[in-house]
């Protein structure tokens, strides 16, 4: 072994430290090494463990591949408690092969029905706290054996997408193997029975904290008899029994948490809960319909008891709850996790009352609803800004994709509501999100970045995101090796560059080549990565110097890859938009020619003329007019066919939009601009010239004028005769010019 | 281990609240106590021994530039953009010396600027920035590839 990273010195203990006018100190100082030369075999092992802790697992692996003894760190148990396999393809031999390395995991967070069933292949023994989402498909018999073989399982979360295949078996299997239980939170379940419940209350006695969440029905009757229970949640379940909850529940003698957010609960079930319940201090009921109807309902007089719904000022609530009803601004979490309380109370209800808010606030942003306008102005948008501040991962996930998705009005029109979005801005929102961004951590990448695209379609959001540095962490982002933060990566700097002023910037912080590079990395499979990333470059392209660097970054071989072999329309689009944007800038850079020259662009965009879709159209025919201004490239237009399918798009779209109508008409007069004009002789001669002229609208006369000679005076038709006329006195054309030609 | 007197200078501790240090290439600088109690070696020091803090403190692991580019940091309470006129050189050495110091604050600043600098970049960068001598046999380098494979296969779509 050549090197060897040395342990660190025990200095921490006092006796031994340096001390001045020592001789052999003085010595040891004069055989230092040479100035400026840094001996990295003094760099400690927590130091470098310090260095693995702070980047992504693929960065880990490339320092854990330099050298024997940096590997060894890189498998050391710290940075092995905690895995989240949720971006990693996952499977019985990835599994196997990371099994040395996770005895002493203890938190997996995993995706999907067939990494759940690699997960018994890890062999992580002492595995306490196991959290898997879209496990729609996850079955019964899994589940089984998962919990068969992780007996030390204090918490197991399900969701939030439905485990449609979960029955009662499986939580009955859960009580039965896992004693240590405490967390047990289950989405989408349709049948939780007695049978279930009692297992649990039976065979986990330190079972504190339930969530049968957005199930269909639950015993509630059976959940009365679950002593040990402190937190529950029933959130957006149906057909609960609203008498029989509030005859047994309120004698649940640990009871301190409540959540019956978006049901049907009515005023009298919540007010027996909060008048009868001994220890109860805090009842959850957003988004309670049946409830918010009642305006004659109010909460105030429980004294020390919470009742949070979308009527009650959520904020001063919580900070009557936390610090007695000192005034505290909306940083109540954060506040409160700095402050030194002792209330263990507290302590739990904290975490509980996040993971439950921010999931009511993301299904009701994720599933918009009339009336809720003043609730997400004047308390949500400030309450997701505070969940993001969490110091559970999930819930700051969640509550950014929370902020990306209420402030969209409509998808398809890419339209956001702007008080909601500078309203996210003037809390200090972009800061926050930037923050995250930042964060090693890809589920929060690619969640941050969600939303800071989605808020930087308005103008005022997209400038302060640029002046906070978010343009150089976006473009940081869109290299990631993680489809999902690179696609929403690339949408921001997508939105971001429909400002002229941000152009450069992205150009200045790599984005260009980050774009093109992506688009390389996920060629064949990422509809929605590739048309992200083609959009952007094509607002880039539009810029004269950015047209250049798109060029040079290799842009137009990958747009014109784009443009000849994506099926999927929405990257057709912007493939064509970035190739016209990239053909527009004439004879100030050779783009134009660039684009002619790459083999297959032409006939590419020919073919993209046929498309169905009225945006592939115009952009294509948009594209080729741009592209016309070129000589060789009139040609090789014409040479692949594309007279005729300009003709025959002009032809058809008489009643499209005037863009698609003004394109091809455009590329059509584009490629009458000939010395030879052999292309347009050749349909001229085998077309009714006058429906050529009708389908072109104003180009026709600038067509005319570059054609007149190649048609004969005598087939001109009376009524092709006054419709010249007509076009000639718009345009102020004398005729004896056309007829000079 | 043995104390250091200086009865004769302690009469200054009153009035300069600084400490002597003496770098690795023997400059001696006076640095605010404030500063100086950041270094857990050296405060650990000071506060045991009630020391005189006219004798300089050595410092043999520390240079006069880096413990400059220390100060200036500190100063600065850890400002990114002094911080991003860091050479990889002057980075590499404040990582060693805030941990031969013991600088909490320090290190875990210094830390994350370089892990930022170590993101997505190839091995080969990451053995040249730290002079790292790659000892893998070929065979070892091909273990390590199927092991670390994991994190570079994607999920696939649903």
């Amino acid at each position: 072994m050549n090197r060897r990273v040395r342990r660190k010195v025990a200095r921490k203990s006092k006796g031994n430290v340096v001390q001045s006018s020592f001789p052999e100190v003085l010595d040891e100082i004069l055989h230092l090494e040479p100035q400026g030369v840094v001996d990295w075999n003094c760099l400690p092992d927590d130091t470098v463990i310090q260095l693995f802790s702070c980047l992504s697992y693929r960065d880990r692996a490339s320092l854990s591949s330099t050298c024997k003894t940096w590997r060894s760190l890189g498998s050391s148990p710290c940075l092995w408690t905690s895995l989240d396999l949720r971006s990693h393809k996952f499977d019985a031999c990835m599994a196997s092969s990371l099994a040395p390395r996770c005895v002493h995991l203890q938190k997996l967070r995993f995706r999907g029905a067939e990494s759940a069933d690699a997960i018994i292949h890890l062999r992580a023994k002492n595995l306490r706290e196991l959290s898997g989402d879209y496990c729609r498909k996850l079955t019964d018999a899994t589940l089984s054996v998962i919990v068969a073989r992780h007996d030390s399982l204090e918490s197991l979360q399900l969701g939030p997408d439905s485990c449609e295949r979960i029955s009662s078996d499986a939580i009955r299997a859960i009580a039965h193997c896992c004693p240590n239980l405490n967390k047990l939170r289950l989405s989408g379940i349709r049948d939780v029975n007695a049978d279930a419940i009692n297992a649990l209350a039976k065979h986990c006695p330190k079972l504190f904290d339930i969530g049968f969440i957005d199930c269909l029905n639950v015993d509630e009757a059976a959940l009365g008899n679950v002593l040990s229970v402190r937190f529950l949640s029933v959130a957006g379940t149906s057909s609960m029994k609203w008498s029989v909850v509030s005859h047994l529940w309120h004698k649940l003698p640990n009871l301190i948490g409540l959540d019956v957010s978006r049901t049907d609960i009515g005023p009298s079930a919540v007010f027996r809960m909060l008048s009868l319940s001994q220890n109860l201090r805090v009842l959850i009921a957003l988004n309670c319909s049946i409830l918010e109807e009642d305006t004659s309902f109010s909460a105030n007089k429980y004294k020390n008891k919470l009742l949070v719904s979308l009527r009650t000022d959520i904020f001063k609530g919580l900070a009557s709850l936390f610090f007695g009803n000192t005034k505290k601004g909306k940083n109540m979490f954060l506040d409160w996790r700095t402050s030194k309380n002792n209330d263990k109370d507290l302590n739990e209800i904290i975490p509980w009352l996040e993971w439950m808010l921010s999931h009511t606030l993301l299904s009701s942003a994720e599933s918009p609803q009339q009336g809720l306008d003043n609730f997400w102005v004047e308390q949500g948008g400030a309450l997701l800004l505070s969940l993001m501040q969490s110091s559970q991962e999930d819930v700051q996930e969640r509550a950014a994709t929370g902020l990306a998705t209420f402030v969209v009005i409509d998808d398809e029109n890419a339209s956001i509501d702007c008080g909601r979005a500078e309203a996210v801005m003037r809390d200090g929102g972009i800061r926050l999100l930037l923050g995250l961004a930042k964060s090693w951590r890809e589920g929060l990448q690619s969640e941050a970045a969600k939303a800071i695209a989605n808020l930087s379609v308005n103008a005022n959001v997209a400038k302060a995101v640029a002046e906070e540095g978010g343009i150089e962490i976006l473009a940081g982002l869109a290299r990631s090796m993680n489809k999902l933060v690179a696609e929403e990566a690339a949408g921001g700097l997508w939105n971001l560059s429909v400002g002229e002023e941000h152009k450069g910037a992205i150009a200045e912080a790599g984005g260009i080549q980050a774009l093109v590079d992506l688009i390389f990395k996920w060629s064949s499979s990422g509809d929605g990565v590739l048309e992200r990333a083609a959009g952007a470059l094509a607002n880039l392209a539009a810029d004269d110097k950015c047209s250049t660097e798109v060029a040079l970054a290799g842009g137009v071989h990958a747009l014109v890859m784009l443009a000849r072999n994506c099926k999927f329309e929405g990257v057709q689009e912007q493939a064509a938009r970035a190739l016209a944007n990239l053909a527009a800038h004439g004879d100030s850079n050779s783009n134009n020619a660039a684009v002619g020259q790459e083999a297959g662009a032409l006939e590419a965009l020919v073919q993209l003329t046929h498309s169905p879709h009225d945006g592939v159209r115009q952009e294509a025919a948009g594209a080729l007019w741009n592209l016309s201004f070129d000589d060789r490239n009139r040609e090789a237009i014409a040479a692949s066919g594309g007279v005729q399918a300009l003709v025959a798009l002009a032809q058809a779209c008489a009643n499209a939009s005037p863009g698609l109508q003004e394109r091809a008409a455009g590329a059509l007069w584009g490629l009458s601009v000939s010395e030879t004009n052999r292309y347009l002789e050749e349909f001229i001669k085998c077309h009714d010239p006058l429906d050529i002229l009708r389908a072109v609208g104003d180009f026709a006369v600038w067509i005319l004028f570059e054609c007149w000679h190649l048609i004969e005076i005598d087939t001109i038709s009376c009524e092709m005769e006054m419709l010249i006329q007509l076009l000639l006195r718009e345009e102020r054309i004398e005729l004896t010019n056309l007829f000079r030609k | 281990m043995q104390k250091t007197e200086g009865e004769e200078s302690k009469a200054e501790n009153e009035e300069v609240k600084q400490v002597t240090l003496m770098t690795s290439d023997g400059v001696k600088m006076k640095v605010e106590i404030s500063i100086v109690y950041e270094m857990e070696i050296v405060r650990s020091f000071i506060e045991v021994n009630d020391a005189d803090h006219s004798v300089p403190f050595p410092l043999p692991n520390v240079s006069s530039h880096t413990l400059d580019l220390i100060i200036e940091l500190v100063k600065n309470e850890y400002d990114d953009e002094f911080m991003k006129t860091f050479s990889h050189d002057e980075l590499k050495e404040v990582l060693v010396a805030a941990n031969y110091l013991n600088m909490k604050t320090l290190l875990d600043f210094i830390a994350t600027a370089i892990a930022n600098l170590l993101e997505k970049k190839s091995v080969e960068f990451i053995r040249n920035f730290f002079n790292i001598v790659n000892d893998f046999t070929p065979e070892e380098e091909a273990e390590i590839r199927k092991t670390n494979e994991w994190v570079f296969q994607d999920l696939d779509e649903d």
